[in-house]
């Protein structure tokens, strides 16, 4: 499946699909060392280095229009930054990987932004549906941890189940904007409606 | 071994034909029966890590997510696969992450294993690295029960047997017809040789069936026969000029004595003193008796060997007549009886000499009977009696015959000895001298 097209020769395709997988390669490893084997990694990971790692490996299974430039992966975060330096101790672990751009806007200038994930914190949410609705048509995965976010038209929205944390995708919201979400992380999800009951 | 050595040809040929042919069968079958193992176990193999790679594609997310549930619900997949004993994810930590099937999953992955799967006795395991993008995730495990490549094998085993029996049927049904290129020009040679051995010819000959060892068997024996055939009839043909040669001599023999006797006689009749006249014809006699023997041998059949009774008679005939006692009877009485020359002279100069004395001295009147037999010797004895018995006047009681001044009585005792015979004299009503004799080499 072509990632990017005309813009690029296809040897610049494959240059950058293999950057994204190199980067991914370091996160993962950066989240795997910290989540699935807490043995081996000092404390249990906190709730938003959890959630940061899942911010860099939704990366993996999504799929941005071709033509968007993913050189770096870039990461908004709009409203109160709650990951504090969750980001850093992860892409510190695995050094030499590709760079991660984090981004933080003002809410009002939303929809001029160039990002690949816009993550709208819960403190950021008065805006909420503004915000969603001004970028629904933009390429970006927009990510959020308000109750409700995937529903009110977010498209991947962190929940709480069994005191993990998973979440809740609105693959509407995905497609309208160009995104395609891989199966297997849908599978992973709960899927949601515009407006549908949980 | 000795059961093979003494099976006749046509089955040791048509054993040979069955034991190559089965040996061969089974060695293919085997053959075969190791390649396909080994090929089913290889695609065992590959199948098992192929769908252990597929398996492990559909846990990435789930690794990566930290999501057990949805990883416990895609080896829940595994289902399907009756075979498929325990399938378990790891986490790249080595942890065990999921868990299918009804085995308890250990906690650590087992010892990593190169190359990434293992056979055991009944199953079969699979380790298989979960990627995404290069990335290792963590470890797939699966284990499968090999009653595949058992049934398999008992299946080739029964296919193996059939084959076998089947093609052994066909081998012996070709075989049984085949084998006749060997064994019937063997079995031909065999009749050949069979009726020389029962046919005094040798006029049969092997037939030959083509030019390979067997057909120069039958050459050779051929060529055998011809040399055997030639030299038997040289023989034949030089057996014949000795025959004749050997009748000659005896002819000669016999004319030469006969002139000895013609020569005593006309000795004797320019002779006047009658003791000197008696000697002579004795002589004559004796020449004579010896000449009849060399008649008779060149006469009959078989050189060298004397019909006894026809001879006996003749002497008897010529003796008598020398004598010219008109009325006394000599009455030769012989049974069938053959004697080789060594034996046949003694037996016929002692005849000679008893009869001579009988016809001189027994019969002062002119009348009388003497009876010569030649007689086979009563059951349980060996050798011959021969009887000259008259019924004239007897033998004078001072006349010892095995002690006598009388030439006549002294070689009949000197030949009785020289046949191995016994002589005794019997004086009751004339004389009856009688010899028992045993002849060394019986005709």
């Amino acid at each position: 499946m072509p990632l990017l097209s005309l813009p690029f020769s296809p040897k610049s395709v494959n240059r950058i699909r293999l950057l994204i997988q190199r980067l991914a390669m370091f996160v993962g490893l950066g989240l795997l060392l910290c989540t699935a084997d807490p043995s081996a990694a000092q404390d249990k990971p906190s709730e938003y280095q959890v959630k940061a790692a899942f911010l860099l490996n939704f990366a993996r299974f999504v799929e941005w229009p071709e033509g968007t430039n993913q050189d770096t992966l870039r990461i908004c975060i709009v409203g109160n930054d709650p990951f504090g330096d969750a980001f850093q101790t992860i892409l510190g672990r695995a050094p030499g990987s590709q760079p991660v751009h984090i981004m933080h806007p003002a809410a009002a200038d939303v929809p001029g932004v160039d990002c690949h994930i816009l993550f709208v914190s819960d403190s950021g949410s008065r805006e909420l549906a503004r915000i969603l609705h001004q970028t629904h048509h933009e390429p970006m995965l927009t990510v959020g941890d308000a109750d409700g976010f995937a529903r009110a038209g977010g498209m991947v929205g962190f929940i709480l189940r069994n005191n993990k944390i998973r979440f809740q995708i609105n693959s509407t919201a995905a497609t309208h904007a160009g995104l395609r979400l891989s199966a297997k992380l849908l599978r992973l999800a709960e899927i949601v409606d515009d407006g549908g009951d949980d | 071994m000795t059961y093979l050595r003494d099976m006749s040809i046509r089955r040791k040929v048509l054993a040979v034909i069955m034991l190559t042919s089965s040996i061969a069968l089974l060695l293919a079958c085997g053959a075969f029966a190791a390649y396909d193992w080994l090929s089913t176990r290889e695609s065992l193999v590959h199948r098992l890590a192929t769908m252990a790679d597929v398996v492990g594609a559909n846990c990435t997310a789930a690794l990566v997510f930290d999501n057990t549930e949805d990883a416990q619900q895609t080896l829940a997949a595994l289902r399907a696969e009756p075979r498929l004993v325990a399938g378990d994810v790891y986490n790249r930590a080595g942890r065990a992450f999921a868990h299918y099937g009804s085995r308890s999953p250990s906690d650590r992955l087992p010892q990593p294993v190169l190359p990434d799967y293992r056979f055991g006795e009944d199953y079969l395991e699979v380790w298989r690295p979960i990627e995404l993008d290069g990335e290792r995730l963590g470890t797939i495990y699966l284990c499968s029960e090999l009653s595949e490549l058992e049934d398999r094998m008992a299946r080739y085993g029964q296919i193996a047997v059939v084959f076998l029996v089947a093609a052994s049927l066909v081998t012996l049904l070709i075989g049984s017809r085949l084998r006749a290129v060997i064994t019937e020009p063997i079995l031909r040679l065999q009749g050949a040789m069979q009726a020389v051995r029962d046919n005094p010819s040798y006029s049969v000959r092997a037939e030959k069936h083509g030019d390979d060892e067997l057909g120069q068997l039958a050459d050779g024996f051929n060529a055998m026969l011809t040399r055997i055939a030639d030299r038997d009839e040289a023989l034949r043909t030089s057996l014949v000029e000795k025959e004749v040669l050997l009748k000659e001599v005896h002819h000669r023999v016999k004319n030469n004595l006969q002139i000895i006797a013609s020569l005593l006689d006309l000795q004797a009749n320019s002779i006047t003193d009658d003791a000197t006249v008696e000697v002579l014809r004795e002589s004559r006699d004796r020449v004579r008796s010896m000449a009849l023997i060399h008649e008779h041998l060149y006469g009959t059949e078989e050189l060298g060997r004397i019909d006894l009774s026809d001879y006996v008679q003749d002497l008897c005939s010529s003796v008598a007549a020398s004598y010219g006692l008109n009325n006394v009877q000599v009455l030769p009485k012989v049974d069938d009886i053959v004697l080789n020359i060594d034996t046949a002279i003694p037996c016929g100069l002692i005849i000679n000499e008893l009869l001579s004395n009988a016809l001189k001295y027994a019969f002062p009147e002119g009348k009388g009977c003497v009876r010569i037999e030649v007689r086979r010797a009563p059951e349980g004895e060996m050798g011959y009696v021969m009887t000259v018995a008259d019924d004239g006047v007897g033998l004078p009681a001072s006349v010892d015959p095995t002690a006598s001044a009388s030439l006549g009585l002294q070689l009949v005792h000197a030949l009785a000895q020289q046949i191995h015979g016994v002589l005794t004299c019997d004086r009751q009503g004339g004389t009856t001298m009688r010899i028992h004799f045993n002849p060394l080499r019986p005709a």
